[in-house]
């Protein structure tokens, strides 16, 4: 069995590769958008949507890091991703009622971010539960 | 529930991150378990029934 501290060393690794992709991917996309004069709109569809394959694979990488656990880290996963849930649950529907009576349209692109930081919180706020 | 792992590890010699290895858990869930903040599953308390060789309700009293 691969011990934990190993999974937890290949995991940063598969991150930093990750996050060099996702940003060189975005970008490329991005500029080709701007630049590059295509103007077939299905082809500018795939194009815009190529972030979105790093994007897949990092829930791959993520998924991967959380079955290598141990039962108390999973489980202290499993609280943080529903805090996660809850709480961009509560804000985005709140924010959408208040689009409602006027409010400025907010572009959902947000709401993956919201989803990733509330998780960070989350975990902070399981790991002080359980310490 | 109560348990005397921190006394059998103690006993021992075996640090927390030593005995983390033998059961293939992390420092952080050792921790949890001495300070009672987290029960185990069933088969981590066998698996620490057998590494301490007691039996479990020898190391866990609910109360």
């Amino acid at each position: 069995m691969e011990s934990i501290c190993e999974s937890n060393k290949q995991y940063r690794r598969q991150m930093l590769i990750w996050a060099v992709t996702y940003c060189v991917v975005t970008y490329a996309s991005v500029y080709t958008l701007k630049n590059a004069g295509i103007e077939h709109f299905g082809l500018r569809t795939l194009i815009a949507l190529t972030p979105m394959l790093p994007i897949a694979w990092v829930g791959v990488i993520i998924m991967r890091f959380i079955r290598s656990l141990d039962e108390l880290q999973q489980k202290m996963q499993f609280e943080a991703v529903v805090f996660s849930a809850v709480m961009t649950g509560l804000l985005t529907g709140a924010y959408g009622f208040m689009e409602g009576v006027g409010y400025p349209k907010l572009d959902t692109i947000w709401i993956l971010p919201m989803l990733m930081i509330f998780w960070v919180i989350g975990q902070a706020l399981a790991r002080r539960r359980y310490k | 529930m109560k348990n005397s792992l921190k006394e059998l590890r103690t006993e021992a010699g075996w640090s927390q991150v030593a005995l983390g290895e033998k059961l293939g858990v992390s420092r952080q869930t050792i921790i949890a378990l001495e300070n009672g903040k987290y029960d185990p599953s069933l088969k981590l308390a066998f698996s620490l029934a057998k590494v301490f060789e007691r039996r479990i309700e020898d190391i866990f009293t609910n109360e």
